[in-house]
């Protein structure tokens, strides 16, 4: 025979268990999705940054082309002055990105050829300091004198 | 015996009252703080978004940030810019200056330009 008192408690022990299991499942699903938004956010900014990088190659590379006059040792000069100063005032954001988790760089390489041909090709990295991600992208631009 | 059941379905009753409190308000916290991410990472692409339209001005940028977070309801309190150009330009919401500074969470983007690198970063009430 089912004594009465064991009702209440087996009733309450159920209860519990689903509330709990209903905690640890929303606690589970909210730290996955909570990572999944930082991780977002972390490869959202460091998509954009190498846009901008790119952008910047860009607009280094008609300054120069625009500041040479038609002088192509002057455009070499120009080019390598401007490309390294970027390159290292992009050094500087390496902290900001430390904090945010994400190691954003980049090298480029300057082609000349003989028909005063001036390319530009850029390859960026994007790794994620808790190794969740890693993409590149590269950027080739190029124009004559 | 009456006296005991009644005695064990009072306590039980109240364990279960707290438990479902405990984990309701464990839910709550967890879905707020959810919508808080969600909230950043728009207001995050939103940043970038307006950077990149007008990377040249930055009054023009905080002008156009202000005016983005006051038409979204996003509870701001501070705006700052900051770049070698101009310097750092910062713009405070009167409306939440009274803040303490635990309470308050910073969203940051960074825009690049072949110039200049402009550090933004906006503090946002918890």
């Amino acid at each position: 025979m089912i004594k009465t008192w064991l009702i209440p408690i087996t009733t309450l022990t159920l209860i519990t268990i689903i509330l709990l299991t209903v905690n640890v499942m929303v606690f589970i699903d909210s730290i996955i999705l909570e990572n999944y938004l930082k991780q977002k956010s972390k490869a959202f900014l460091a998509d954009s940054v190498i846009s901008d990088v790119f952008e910047s190659f860009d607009a280094i590379l008609d300054r120069s082309v625009y500041s040479s006059e038609g002088n192509f040792t002057i455009l070499k000069q120009l080019l390598e002055e401007e490309a390294g100063e970027f390159m290292n005032r992009f050094l500087e954001t390496r902290e900001f990105f430390n904090e945010y988790g994400v190691l954003v760089d980049f090298n480029y390489t300057i082609n000349y050829t003989e028909n005063c041909l001036i390319e530009i090709e850029v390859k960026a990295y994007v790794n994620d300091l808790e190794g969740l991600f890693y993409f590149e992208r590269n950027h080739r631009v190029s124009r004559t004198l | 015996m009456q006296y005991f059941e009644g005695a064990l379905t009072i306590i039980l009753s109240s364990f279960l009252l707290i438990l479902i409190i405990t984990v309701s308000q464990g839910i709550r916290s967890k879905a707020e703080l959810l919508d808080d991410a969600k909230r950043d990472l728009i207001v995050e692409a939103n940043l970038l978004r307006i950077c990149r339209q007008n990377s040249q001005d930055v009054n023009r940028i905080l002008k156009e940030i202000v005016d983005f977070l006051d038409s979204n309801g996003v509870r701001w309190c501070t705006v700052e810019l900051f770049n070698e150009k101009s310097g750092r330009i910062l713009a405070e919401n009167k409306s939440f200056s009274n803040i303490v500074v635990e309470k308050v969470r910073y969203i940051r983007v960074v825009k690049i330009s072949s110039e200049d690198i402009t550090y933004v970063t906006i503090g946002v009430e918890e």
